[in-house]
């Protein structure tokens, strides 16, 4: 009884062990190729076993077994980026099949384990894409990486997976949303001599950018899609196809949203989009003045301070740009936009006061002022003055500044006496209609010192 | 290598049982304690109670939401016209709507509201690992404490790291705790992403002269080698110091001298007994120092982490997933700890940090809508 007992046990401990000892003799079995070859599915590798056992182990014969990464073994790493997209595909065509998760009457979130495992599958090929150009956390890039990167980007046009991504983004996982910017991103630098490919096909198909810009009234993924869109309007062929588009106009509001981070996000993309390619920019300015800056204005009387400040600081380098000199003579001819700017120069805010400045330096600096515009400094040309002496003197060490402050002082002081307004008031003498009531106006709203120079000089 | 961390004057011990309501009032500057009214974000859905402190370029206050569930937020106010950077605070805002992880301060609501922009986030009722150094713990924190803390500060910038991102602003005002021993990361404003496939980059940005002595000797440097994510590990070893000898290192040089010393390969070490008594042995007189320090003794893991940590070749350094494998983080006493350790560890008095005990302080009247007196006129002259 008791020898036997003892017999058992050795014997069931050998039992036990038998699958390591199976797993340290099998190589001298020569068995472990076999292990290697059903893991990968490859049935062509074990025909060619069956049929040439010495040929076929000629593809071994470097690196030796022990030294073999062991994802090898699992086939995990083995996918192609073909492999990848294709399957990415398949689980988007699901994914967009099933309906969205609802909400139920208590306001929870009704899972659909199906919709959940879609959305995993994405999150999982994306996140493979990524490490494909990335590289993932535990391996670099490896050699053959150019290689693999090009046949993805030649994959991911094939399968037209780009409209399918952007489109669904909202539905993604946090972090998925994020890598899909990446993707994107990085197929966009992508280069090939000269080429973009990933610019030609995104050109060919302005649906996506549209979708991208309409990504801003998503919460959700509105920074991923100006991550994406701020990439792509760098190249002019895509920052034109917006620009020429109505969806171009949506701007307006999104740059006043009331999340301060999409708002400024948005604003960050549509100066790129209007300053960023000069002459395209100028020449949508100027085919399209009207309707931009009847809408431009809205932004100027935004009830958000920070739209507000921004556009104004915008509209300065807009004006300022030599390219778009035929908008600046248009803008400085409307005697509203200057009526616009002087009251932004009297604003409660010091920087709002600076930034109009800059913008009304040039309605004064104009040297052939329309006659409405010329009125209305005329008119205030003691205020003005006044104003402008008092006007940020504590900006010492801008000089720049105060060279410009001087200057619109003289050129308002010094219009009074130009030979042409000097005609001019002479013709308004002898038709008596006009010119007494201009002297006694000022008056009226301001009597001080300037009063009677004025009457004096006339 | 000597023990650069001198105390020659211990800050004054403060008393335990005084309230931090209480004790955060000194060290706030006089014109700011002057008008210590609160804005009025009714209309926004908060309620704001009280002013906390202020941050770059803002004021932060302590909120509660009007609706869902009424819990408390900080709120961060940052003036418009008082602010020069602009893009910085709409950059630390996009950056943290982009990033989710448990260890990273959550960004409930970002807004625009009069003339400020405000950052609406959970409160974390115990300030940052500075506050709390600096208002109770005179002689530092515990080691223990320190490794839970450190735990979770690791957990956030190995998200970070992975995501190609460098945090560039790790320091101890930006390590923010509850008294649920939660520890979140903070001050994303200069934050920088990777490229493709450079794992360094180069933009020595002027403004990260705040955090100065906290930065890395090859960022200092600004050569052409750039830096790389380790430097957030230096950091990051800068910031246990600080934590564990309650002292900021190097904070009685000027930063000029302090740069020297960084560049000379010259290390902060925990304080206790052994680095003091190989001080001792390089003849630095340690009679002056406080018992706290000569009489405690940290073990050799964290002597071992924060070497190095501060390393003076990036490439020595471990990296922030590698850190969290360190010999000292793995021992038995230190590993699997959890956020409730923090707050054992801390050993504060948490009564005094319930946020619903605070009194409610004015709120501002509106402003008033003021113009230059001057009104021009625009009626035609015809």
């Amino acid at each position: 009884m008791f020898f036997s007992s003892v017999r058992t046990d050795i014997l069931g401990r050998f039992l036990l062990l038998s699958p390591i000892f199976f797993l340290i003799f099998l190589p001298f079995f020569g068995a472990w190729s076999l292990v290697i070859l059903i893991s990968n599915n490859d049935y062509k590798s074990i025909v060619l076993f069956s049929g040439n056992p010495s040929k076929f182990f000629k593809r071994f014969n470097t690196p030796p077994f022990y030294k073999r990464q062991m994802p090898l073994l699992f086939g995990k790493s083995h996918k192609t980026p073909a492999d990848v997209v294709r399957t990415l595909r398949e689980v988007l065509i699901i994914l967009d099949k099933l309906p969205p998760p609802r909400l139920d009457k208590d306001g929870n979130v009704v899972t659909d384990k199906k919709y959940d495992k879609a959305l995993e599958e994405v999150s999982k090929n994306v996140a493979m894409i990524k490490a494909f150009i990335y590289g993932s956390d535990a391996s670099e890039p490896s050699g053959d990486h150019v290689v693999q990167v090009a046949q993805l980007a030649q994959e991911v046009y094939n399968a037209n997976v780009l409209p399918m991504l952007i489109k669904m983004l909202p539905k993604f996982e946090f972090e998925c949303k994020k890598d899909v910017g990446q993707i994107f991103n990085n197929l966009l630098r992508r280069q090939i001599g000269t080429r973009s490919p990933t610019v030609e096909y995104l050109g060919a198909r302005p649906e996506i950018l549209i979708q991208l810009v309409q990504g801003y009234s998503v919460p959700d993924i509105a920074l991923t899609c100006g991550l994406m869109l701020r990439e792509s309007i760098r190249h002019d062929h895509l920052a034109k196809i917006i620009l020429t588009s109505d969806i171009f106009y949506t701007f307006f509001s999104y740059v006043q949203s009331e999340v301060f981070d999409i708002a400024s996000d948005a604003f960050s993309t549509f100066k790129e989009l209007t300053t960023r390619h000069k002459a395209i920019s100028a020449e949508f300015l100027d085919a399209n003045y009207d309707t931009f800056f009847a809408q431009y204005q809205n932004l100027l009387n935004s009830k958000n301070y920070v739209t507000r400040r921004q556009s104004l600081k915008l509209l300065g380098e807009l004006l300022l740009d030599r390219h778009n000199f035929n908008i600046m003579t248009k803008y400085i001819s409307n005697p509203e936009n200057l009526r616009l700017m002087m009251e932004l120069l009297r604003d409660k805010s010091r920087n709002i006061q600076y930034e109009a400045f800059h913008v009304f330096k040039v309605f004064v600096a104009n040297p052939n002022k329309p006659r409405p515009i010329s009125d209305i400094l005329n008119r205030n040309r003691e205020k003005l003055v006044e104003f402008l002496g008092e006007f940020h003197n504590d900006r010492t060490d801008d000089e720049q500044f105060n060279d410009e402050k001087a200057y619109l002082i003289k050129q308002i002081q010094e219009m009074k006496f130009s030979p042409k307004e000097v005609k001019k008031h002479k013709k308004e003498e002898e038709h008596p209609v006009v010119v007494p009531e201009e002297p006694a106006r000022v008056e009226e709203s301001k009597p001080g010192p300037s009063g009677p120079s004025t009457s004096q000089q006339q | 290598m000597a023990d650069s961390t001198i105390l020659e004057n211990p800050p004054s011990s403060l008393a335990p049982h005084v309230p931090f309501a209480q004790m955060i009032g000194p060290r706030l500057k006089p014109e700011v304690l002057a008008e210590s009214k609160v804005p009025d974000l009714r209309e926004a859905g908060y309620d704001c109670i009280r002013y906390m402190g202020t941050c770059t370029g803002g004021h932060i206050y302590l909120g509660r939401e009007q609706k869902m569930g009424k819990s408390f937020v900080a709120i961060k106010k940052y003036s418009i016209d008082d602010i020069d950077d602009y893009a910085a605070i709409a950059k630390d805002t996009a950056n943290l709507r982009l990033l989710k992880h448990d260890n990273i301060l959550h960004l409930i609501q970002s807004f625009v509201f009069e003339r400020s922009i405000y950052q609406i986030t959970p409160a974390m009722n115990l300030g940052s690992l500075y506050d709390v150094v600096v208002n109770y713990k005179t002689f530092g924190i515990g080691e223990k404490a320190t490794a839970a803390i450190v735990h979770q500060v690791l957990d956030a910038l190995i998200y970070l790291h992975q995501r190609r991102y460098i945090h560039r602003d790790v320091k101890s005002k930006h390590i923010l705790i509850d008294s649920t021993g939660h520890v979140k990361l903070t001050g994303f404003r200069f934050m920088i992403e990777l490229n493709q496939h450079l794992e360094c980059v180069f933009q020595y940005d002027d403004n990260l002269q705040n955090q100065i002595y906290y930065l890395a000797p090859e960022v200092i440097q600004q050569n052409m080698k750039g830096y790389t994510a380790k430097s957030d590990m230096y950091m990051l070893g800068i910031t246990v110091c600080e934590a564990i000898n309650g002292v900021m290192p190097f904070s009685e040089l000027d930063p000029l001298e302090m740069m020297y010393r960084k560049l000379n390969g010259q290390a902060p070490r925990p304080v206790d007994r052994r680095s003091l008594e190989d001080d001792q042995q390089m003849g630095i007189d340690i009679s002056q120092r406080p018992q706290e320090h000569l009489n405690r003794e940290f073990s050799v893991e964290l002597h071992e982490f924060v070497s190095n940590c501060l390393a003076f070749a990036p490439n020595q350094r471990l990296s922030a997933a590698e850190m969290k494998k360190c010999s000292w983080l793995r021992s038995d006493e230190f590993k699997n700890l959890i956020p409730s350790d923090v707050s054992r560890e801390l050993q504060l008095e948490y009564s005094h940090f319930d946020l619903s005990l605070w009194p409610q302080e004015p709120l501002l009247s509106p402003e008033p809508e003021q113009k230059y007196p001057i009104a021009f006129d625009y009626t035609a002259i015809s």
